[in-house]
């Protein structure tokens, strides 16, 4: 299960923004894409990430504007994962790094795909159904919702 | 040699006979089912973290962002009085909020949301992860049972850092 290569979790393509674009426009697919994580480009080169976390402390007061491009708020420099790497790896890089994504990059630099914290998590759960998987389901509410 | 002094000198070699030490189920398993075993028997308790924010339903967003800035946590549980009403993190404020604006008129009861998925302190890690990773949320207000009230919050950064670490003590371990 751990030496899995984490490649098995790329599933949907990541959302990309380019350096330049305006932070509402940013902000606008993070919303409406339902990520919570923006791959910014240069170009075809991923320069960095843009998650919710950044933009909750840095956007919401008076010292930017909604025009300010993204590439000055973002993550950077980006840590990421190669295909082959195990999700062991993964694991001790997350962990390491209080990171929940990790992009993960190809040999020759192209962006294949951003992999959540949750999707190791939920990976684990399948592979260990005892433990994790069949245990009872929350009993007080069966709300669910973008947020919390 | 009597058979009485026979008896105390095969108790004086038991290395059992006064130590506190009694093997747990962990020393039997196989190392692949050490996680598992992990998930299952350590509480959830031991993942908590009991710094946690709380706002009431009528602050504002600013205002919350700002404690939960202050607090460096993402979420902030809404309280009326003792009663948890409502959750609010840092992604309702990205759903809501413009960039550029501070959320001073955004109320968090517009915002949070209500009757959060909760988790017990004394049930297992595992079921804290299921919750996280198929509920749909990121924070689990951790709730005390026997004393019917919020003791805490979990999120994915401890538990993913107890599973790594119990990974990695048993790799230790196997090399030695």
């Amino acid at each position: 299960m751990l030496d899995t290569p984490v490649s098995v979790l790329a599933r949907r393509p990541p959302v990309r923004v380019q350096r330049r674009t305006p932070i509402a426009e940013a902000a606008r697919l993070l919303r409406e894409e339902k990520t919570r994580c923006l791959a910014v480009m240069d170009g075809d080169a991923l320069v960095g990430i843009f998650t919710d976390r950044d933009m909750a402390e840095k956007c919401f007061s008076a010292a930017v504007s909604g025009e300010t491009e993204v590439g000055l708020v973002m993550n950077s420099p980006v840590i990421s994962v190669a295909p082959d790497s195990s999700m062991r790896e993964a694991l001790q890089l997350l962990d390491r790094e209080r990171m929940r994504h990790l992009p993960l990059v190809e040999a020759d630099g192209t962006l294949r795909a951003i992999i959540r914290a949750r999707d190791i998590l939920s990976y684990m759960a399948e592979a260990m159904p005892e433990a994790i998987l069949n245990q009872p389901l929350a009993p007080l509410s069966p709300w669910t919702r973008e947020g919390a | 040699m009597t058979s009485e002094t026979q008896y105390t000198a095969l108790n004086d070699e038991n290395p059992w006979e006064d130590s506190d030490w009694i093997p747990s189920t962990a020393e039997f398993l196989l190392p692949k089912d050490r996680l598992e075993h992990m998930l299952l028997e350590t509480p959830v308790s031991e993942v908590t973290s009991d710094v946690f924010v709380t706002v009431a339903p009528e602050d504002t967003m600013e205002r919350a962002l700002w404690r939960m800035r202050q607090h460096q946590v993402r979420a902030a549980l809404v309280m009326e009085g003792e009663a948890l009403v409502g959750i609010v993190t840092e992604r309702d404020a990205v759903m809501e909020i413009k960039p550029g604006e501070t959320g001073a008129d955004v109320r968090v009861q517009e915002v949070m949301t209500p009757d959060p998925v909760l988790i017990g302190s004394a049930e297992p890690i595992g079921c804290a992860i299921q919750r996280l990773a198929f509920e749909g949320v990121h924070h689990l207000p951790v709730v005390d049972e026997m004393e019917a009230k919020v003791v805490g919050i979990v999120t994915q950064g401890p538990l993913l850092h107890r599973i790594i670490e119990t990974i990695l003590n048993e790799e230790w371990a196997a090399e030695a």
